[in-house]
């Protein structure tokens, strides 16, 4: 018991941390990516237009 | 969990290897995963000739790429620190928080570069990647941890030795597998048994390095080379010869380790002795 509740605070802090390491970084990976992309799919379509 | 201090200043945890639970360097890989899409967005960049985005991803990969490596590294020194009962006086570079900060900055390079994000933003989004990063990976142990000046030995010369002592134990155990005479093997088991007690004691005690360095440096090599030497060439060679050679030298190597290991007995009794002998003059005086 005394155990886990030394446990807890860590288990939480990591759990929160994932979440913002996610969010963040995976959230900002995820985004240039698809910024990248959305930039190549503009570039086309204005070629195309022309 | 106790801290105990020797008196040569060489730090052991509560008498027992910490348990503590570290994150193990494997775990750094949400650090490696996570960016992965920066790389191809730096592909694209490239292929379509748009320099603004592969600049900006390539760098912002790359230095995610130290950052991770800084984090995982730092992981790697932890949990050696923790293996062993005494605790090793870490690195003067704090590689996870460096790792913390490069992943931060590389983030924020990413936001602000290729996701094309205002400086502000890109900051908060450097930020809370370099949180995320503490929160799930720690800081670095701490570094004020004592160093063993005392004894002539610091506890990284210490851990160094034990590290090699255990590399030959293993040699000379895989080596004894290797042997097929039964009564041989057992005596070698034996006698890996015996020089485990030796690392054990030195590891209890920093201070018996002093007495035990000949043995686990000079001795213990040769009895590795001796018993891989014999452990190559037994299944090609039955001698009765070099079997009875064998059979001395192990006696002489179980001789070794018994006198060895009496010899840092008697030595942490006589301190002992003389610790009671200091502790009753200092009674008589002060007149408790």
């Amino acid at each position: 018991m005394e155990q886990m509740s030394v446990a807890m605070p860590e288990l939480l802090k990591k759990t929160i941390g994932i979440a913002v390491l996610v969010l963040s970084v995976g959230g900002t990976s995820c985004s240039a990516f698809m910024h990248s992309w959305d930039n190549d799919q503009s570039g086309t379509a204005i070629e195309l237009s022309k | 969990m106790t801290t105990r201090t020797s008196p040569g200043g060489a730090r052991r945890v509560g008498g027992k290897t910490s348990k503590k639970p570290v994150f193990s360097a494997s775990r750094a890989l949400l650090l490696y995963l996570l960016p992965l899409p920066v790389l191809f967005a730096s592909l694209y960049g490239v292929l379509y000739g748009n320099v603004r985005v592969a600049f900006g991803a390539a760098v912002g990969f790359a230095l995610a790429m130290v950052g991770a490596q800084l984090v995982r590294h730092g992981l790697t020194l932890e949990v050696e620190s923790r293996r062993r009962k005494i605790v090793r006086r870490l690195s003067t570079v704090p590689y996870k928080l460096l790792g913390h900060g490069v992943v931060g900055l590389a983030m924020a390079i990413v936001a602000l570069l290729v996701v094309k994000h205002s400086i502000p933003t890109a900051l908060i989004v450097g930020m809370a990647s370099s949180l995320g990063s503490f929160l799930v990976y720690g800081l670095d142990p701490s570094r004020s941890l004592p160093d063993a000046p005392a004894i002539g030995v610091t506890s990284e010369e210490v851990i160094e030795i034990l590290n090699e002592a255990d590399g030959k134990i293993a040699g000379i155990e895989s080596a004894a597998d290797q042997i097929r005479n039964l009564e041989l093997k057992q005596r070698l088991h034996g006698i890996v048994g015996g020089i485990r007690e030796i690392t054990d004691i030195v590891e209890d005690d920093p201070r018996d390095l002093r007495r035990a360095r000949k043995f686990l440096k000079v001795y213990l090599d040769g009895a590795r080379r001796v018993t891989e030497g014999y452990a190559a060439t037994h299944p090609s060679n039955q001698s009765g010869e070099l079997e009875e050679n064998f059979r001395a030298v192990l006696g002489t190597m179980e001789t070794v380790i018994a006198e060895q290991k009496e010899r840092l007995l008697e030595n942490n009794l006589t301190e002992l002795d003389v610790q009671i002998e200091v502790l009753q003059t200092q009674l008589e005086k002060e007149g408790v």
